[in-house]
């Protein structure tokens, strides 16, 4: 009896001693937002989920007038369509979600503490599937990103709130996707940190840089360059390969991780997906 | 200020590892009496420092397509420029598991507020 107290007095002198090093998203978001907020003074925090147009007042306007005629409209139909549409066995994506699937966006990535992994929408969706008997979905584009769209439409205007859990596994994964944000990696040695945060709102080429802070509110989003519904790691891949990184497999435990990290950072702002972007 | 400082950080590291790397490309082939062993070693040199790489989660996105090319050079009988890319892309590798470790050490001087 004495020497489990002791022992589990030693264990929590060593958790006390190893907390500084875990990670704190709550304090992360605290200095991030702080940072985005000094370096736009002029943006609403809310207008953070527009990424460029909240600033760049002429690719604002070009937009505005886009989406008056959604260019994502007929894909986000069609992810309804295969959301109310029953398995071959009957089951459908609202058996395997809570509210039946409906305004649960804004809570994802969720950590799993049953497989101590993170699970994206795009991986819950897939993993309702497969428990069902139906194929998985190729990831990135297409199918599942219709079905994700739909399912973001009805969390419109609800509030991000990406949960990390005091679990030392969510803490853990928390921080391998922070780590890898801030990494620098391909041939030209650049960190999503690099160009997302540090030079945000400055120009590359013809782009003008988003700021991280908003970027995961409105995914999937519909992107002129590729004519379709995007994930959020279908991009992740486009900016690896800009840097010229090969980029990691979709729904990898590297982009889950990385996911995690980047939705956290937005939490407080609106869902505003689906997007349109270049 | 922190993101000065490891820029001037890496831009010194990138420069010291050119320089290395350049200096060792002399040796290996060349003074191999067998070219065709020798080619077939810088090969396997390339694609074990690739998968290094890889397994860091920092292989750069034109190694593979480098090494391609030197084994359709190969083939074509152009040994001269199959040995240059294959150093090419066996020095992209290296670059890159530098920079792995690089960025395990100092991934934290692009934190905001660091
Ligand atoms: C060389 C600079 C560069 C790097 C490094 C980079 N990106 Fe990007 N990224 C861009 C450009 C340019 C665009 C298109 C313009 C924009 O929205 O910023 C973009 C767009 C995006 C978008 C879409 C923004 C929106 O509002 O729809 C996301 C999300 C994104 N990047 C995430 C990342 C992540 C995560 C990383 C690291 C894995 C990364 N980027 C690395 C240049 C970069």
């Amino acid at each position: 009896m004495k020497a489990i107290t002791y022992l589990s007095l030693a264990l929590l002198g060593a958790g006390a001693f190893a907390a500084p090093t875990y990670a704190d998203p709550k304090a992360d978001n605290e200095v991030m937002h702080e940072f985005f907020k000094k370096r736009f003074p002029n943006v609403e925090f809310a207008e953070f989920s527009n990424g460029v147009y909240a600033f760049d007042e002429n690719a604002r306007e070009q937009w505005l007038e886009i989406e008056d005629f959604p260019p994502y409209e007929d894909a986000v139909e069609h992810g309804q369509t295969l959301f109310e549409t029953p398995f071959a066995n009957g089951k459908s994506y609202a058996d395997c979600f809570e509210n039946g699937g409906l305004n649960i966006r804004q809570g994802y990535p969720k950590f799993d503490a049953d497989s101590g992994q993170v699970v994206t929408l795009e991986l819950a969706i897939n993993e309702c599937r497969t428990a069902n008997g139906e194929e998985a979905l190729p990831y990135g584009r297409g199918d599942i990103a219709a079905i994700s769209a739909y399912m973001a439409t009805t969390s419109a205007g609800e509030i991000i709130n990406v949960v990390v859990p005091s679990d030392p596994k969510a803490l853990a994964a928390y921080e391998a996707g922070k780590k890898l944000f801030y990494e620098r990696r391909g041939q030209l040695n650049m960190a999503c940190a690099t160009c997302h945060v540090h030079s945000a709102g400055g120009q590359i080429r013809a782009d003008i840089l988003s700021p991280a802070l908003g970027h995961t509110t409105h995914f999937p989003a519909y992107r002129f360059a590729v004519e379709d519904l995007v994930t959020i790691q279908h991009r992740y891949a486009g900016c690896n390969k800009q840097v010229r990184a090969k980029p990691f497999e979709l729904q990898s435990e590297e982009y889950r991780n990385l996911e995690y990290y980047h939705a956290h950072m937005s939490n407080g702002l609106p869902v505003n997906g689906p997007g349109s972007r270049k | 200020m922190a993101n000065y400082k490891s820029n001037k950080l890496i831009a010194l590291l990138f420069t010291a590892l050119f320089i290395t790397a350049c200096s060792e490309s002399g040796n290996d082939a060349a003074v191999s009496a067998d070219p065709e062993a020798a080619l077939k070693q810088l090969m396997h040199e390339a694609k074990e420092a690739q998968a290094h790489a890889h397994q860091l989660g920092f292989e750069w996105s034109n190694t593979q397509s480098i090494l391609d090319e030197g084994q359709a050079a190969q083939k074509a009988g152009d040994h001269a420029k199959a040995h240059a890319l294959y150093q090419e892309a066996k020095h992209q590798s290296v670059l890159a598991v530098e920079q792995a470790n690089y960025a395990n050490e100092h991934w934290q001087l692009l934190v905001p507020g660091k």
